[in-house]
C-alpha cells in the first residue's frame, strides 16, 4: 500500500482500484471521449451504459490497453500507470472479456484458458516451452468446478459450446488469472435467458470475491439485476453517475437517451 | 422498446444458432479418417488385382521408400496448411537446394547433405519475410518463389544435372532404409513440436482464428515466419534425399511436387481452411499417394494417368472434407 503517494493523499481510506481522471480520446475528427472521470472499486459491479457511439468501448479499450488515451490519468491502486498494451493491463490485474470473447474456436477449454500463458517446463520459454497439458487440464477442471460452470467435455473444442458456455469460459479465464478488475463487454447480448441468468450470477459472485467489475450492457434488466452503481456516457461525456438501488427504470432509460445531459 | 420482447427474440436466435453449432458435422469425420479408409481400400483393391506382386514384403518396402521424400516435404507443408497458408514453392526449392548442395559436395564432400535443410530454410525465410511483412497472400509469394527458384536452378546448372560423388555420405543417404529412418525421426519430432510445444499450440490457434490470436497477444508473426522456414528446410532436405537417390542435383526434380505434397497433407485430414491436422495423417496421406502410384504401375496403367489421378484425388479429398462454413469467400 502506498499511503504516502501524493496522488492518493486526499483519499480517505483505501483508494479505488482504478481512478480515471480527465480521459480524452480522439479518432480523426471524432471526439470519442471527453474528459471522462471515473472510480472503480473492488467488490462493486459498475454498470457502464450509453447509446451506440457514446464512448463505452473506447473507454474500456483505454483501460485494457487496446487504445492509448490522448490525455488524462489512470491510477491503479493509488499509483499512476500508463496502460500502453493489453499485456500491461493484464499485469495490473485487468482482464477484459470482449464481446467476441477472444476464444480460439478450434482449441479446447484448457487451451483457451491458458493460451499465451501456458504452463510448462524445459529449457526454453516462449515458443519452445514444453506444455504441461495434464496440469493445465486439471487446473481448468478445478477452476470450472469452483465457478459451477458446466461444459460438454474438457477436451471438446469451444466451437461446440453454447453461447453461454463460451461466455463462461471467457469469464473463467479472467478469474483464473486472478483478475482484480474484470471488464465484461455486453456479456449477455447473445445468450438465452437461462444462460443470461447464469452470467449475471457469475458476475455477482465475482464482486462478492472482492473483484471490481465493469459491466457494459444495453439491457435495462441486467442493469437492475446486477449493478451497484451506474455510469452513463453520452457522446463521449459522462452524463450521469447514480447508485442503482433507488434509481427507477425510466430514469435510467432517459439518462441513456441523453435527457439529463441536456438538463445538466 | 420492450426489454422483455427483445430478450425473447435473442433467446430464439440463440437456440437456432446453438443447434447449428452442435450439429454433427460429417465433413469432420470424413476429413479425419478418409486417409485410413483410402489406404485400406487401395491395399484391398490392388491386393485383389495383383496379389503375387503387390502383396509382398519387398513391394511394401518399395512403397515406403518411394513415399519417404514426399513424407518429408509434406510434414513441412502440414505446418503451413494448419496455419491456413500454402507453400507452392517446395518443388522448386527441392531442385534449387539439390543443385546447390551438389555443387557444394565438390568442395566439402558428403557434408553437403547437411547443408540441404539450411539452404532450404533460407528459401523458406525469404518466403516468410515477404509473406509476413509484405502482407500478401502466401500463395502469391510462394507461386513467385516457385518460378524464381526453378529459374535459378536452370541458370546455375545451365540446364544440366550436377553430379554428386558416387560414394560417400551424401550418396549413402538415399540407400534404403535410411530415408525411412529419416521420415520416422522427423515425424516424431514434428508431432512433438505440434502437440507438446507452445509453438505448436499457436500454430493451431493461428489457423483457427488469426485475428483473435493477435488480440490475445500471441507472437503470430514469429510463428508464421518459423512455419515457412520449417517448410523450406524440409523441402531442402527432401531435395537432398532425391539428389542422393539419383546421384545428381537435377533441374527437373520436384516439378509438380507441391501438388503431391499438398494432396498428401489434405488426404491426411489437415483442413485447407486451417486449424486442424496432424503429422500422422500426413504420413498416411503420403502412403495413400505412393500406394496408388505403385499399384497403378503394377496393374499396368500408364504412368501419365497418375498425374491425372493426383489432381482428381486432391480435388476429391477437398470436396469431401472441406468445412465450407469456414470459407469467408470463394474466389
Amino acid at each position: 500500500m502506498q499511503e504516502t503517494h501524493p496522488a492518493s493523499q486526499s483519499t480517505a481510506g483505501e483508494p479505488p482500484f482504478l481512478r480515471i481522471r480527465g480521459l480524452c480520446k480522439q479518432f480523426g475528427s471524432i471526439q470519442a471521449l471527453r474528459n471522462v472521470g471515473l472510480d472503480i472499486r473492488r467488490g462493486e459491479v459498475l454498470g457502464l451504459l450509453g447509446d451506440n457511439g457514446a464512448g463505452k468501448s473506447t473507454l474500456i479499450k483505454s483501460i485494457s490497453g487496446v487504445h492509448v488515451p490522448d490525455a488524462g490519468t489512470i491510477e491503479c491502486e493509488g499509483r499512476r500507470v500508463s496502460i500502453t498494451s493489453p499485456k500491461v493491463a493484464r499485469a495490473l490485474g485487468i482482464e477484459t472479456v470482449f464481446q467476441d470473447l477472444a476464444l480460439i474456436p478450434n482449441l479446447d477449454a484448457a487451451a483457451n484458458l491458458f493460451i499465451g500463458r501456458e504452463l510448462g517446463w524445459g529449457p526454453f520459454k516462449g515458443l519452445g516451452l514444453i506444455m504441461r497439458q495434464r496440469a493445465m487440464a486439471e487446473d481448468v477442471r478445478r477452476t470450472l468446478e469452483q465457478l459451477d460452470i458446466h461444459i460438454p467435455s474438457l477436451h471438446a473444442e469451444v466451437d461446440e459450446f453454447s453461447g453461454g458456455q463460451r461466455q463462461a469460459i471467457a469469464v473463467a479465464r479472467a478469474i483464473r488469472w486472478k483478475a482484480k478488475l474484470v471488464i465484461l463487454d455486453e456479456p449477455t447480448a447473445a445468450l438465452s435467458v437461462p444462460e443470461q441468468r447464469k452470467v449475471l450470477a457469475l458476475t455477482r459472485q465475482l464482486a462478492s470475491q472482492g473483484v471490481a467489475v465493469i459491466f457494459i450492457t444495453h439491457n435495462i434488466l441486467d442493469v437492475l439485476a446486477v449493478t451497484d452503481r451506474l455510469v452513463i456516457l453520452h457522446r463521449g461525456r459522462k452524463a450521469a453517475e447514480v447508485i442503482t438501488k433507488g434509481t427507477a427504470e425510466h430514469e435510467i432509460v432517459s439518462l441513456i437517451m441523453g435527457k439529463s445531459a441536456a438538463a445538466a | 422498446m420492450a426489454p422483455d420482447g427483445s430478450r425473447t427474440m435473442t433467446a430464439d436466435v440463440e437456440t437456432a444458432r446453438d443447434a447449428r453449432l452442435r450439429r454433427f458435422r460429417p465433413s469432420d469425420l470424413v476429413g479425419r479418417y478418409i486417409a485410413y479408409a483410402a489406404l485400406l481400400v487401395l491395399i484391398i483393391f490392388f491386393g485383389a488385382m495383383a496379389p503375387n506382386i503387390f502383396l509382398t514384403r519387398s513391394n511394401f518396402a518399395v512403397i515406403l521408400q518411394n513415399s519417404a521424400v514426399q513424407c518429408v516435404v509434406a510434414i513441412g507443408m502440414t505446418f503451413v496448411i494448419i496455419i491456413g497458408s500454402i507453400d507452392l514453392s517446395v518443388g522448386s526449392t527441392m531442385a534449387l537446394v539439390g543443385t546447390l548442395s551438389a555443387l557444394a559436395s565438390h568442395q566439402i564432400g558428403g557434408a553437403a547433405f547437411f547443408l540441404t535443410p539450411v539452404l532450404g530454410a533460407v528459401v523458406g525465410l525469404v518466403n516468410a519475410v515477404v509473406f509476413v511483412y509484405g502482407r500478401i497472400p502466401s500463395f502469391v509469394v510462394t507461386l513467385g518463389m516457385l518460378s524464381v527458384a526453378r529459374g535459378l536452378v536452370l541458370i546455375i546448372g545451365r540446364g544440366w544435372p550436377v553430379p554428386i560423388p558416387f560414394h560417400g555420405l551424401y550418396a549413402d543417404v538415399g540407400i534404403p532404409p535410411v530415408p525411412i529412418y529419416i521420415v520416422l525421426g522427423l515425424a516424431l519430432i514434428a508431432s512433438f513440436v505440434l502437440m507438446k510445444l507452445a509453438f505448436g499450440r499457436y500454430v493451431y490457434a493461428i489457423g483457427g482464428d488469426e485475428d483473435k490470436s493477435r488480440e490475445l497477444g500471441l507472437p503470430v508473426d514469429r510463428v508464421k515466419l518459423l512455419v515457412f522456414v520449417i517448410s523450406g528446410a524440409l523441402a531442402g532436405l527432401g531435395g537432398g534425399m532425391v539428389t542422393s537417390e539419383i546421384g545428381s542435383g537435377s533441374p527437373t526434380v520436384g516439378t509438380g511436387f507441391e501438388l503431391t505434397a499438398i494432396s498428401a497433407v489434405v488426404i491426411g485430414g489437415t483442413s485447407l481452411t486451417g486449424g486442424r491436422g496432424s503429422i500422422l495423417g500426413t504420413i498416411v496421406g503420403s502412403l495413400v499417394m505412393s500406394t496408388l502410384a505403385n499399384g497403378l504401375i503394377i496393374i499396368g496403367v500408364e504412368t501419365n494417368v497418375q498425374i491425372v489421378l493426383t489432381g482428381v484425388v486432391l480435388v476429391g479429398a477437398v470436396l469431401l472434407s472441406i468445412q465450407r462454413g469456414k470459407l469467408k469467400f470463394m474466389k
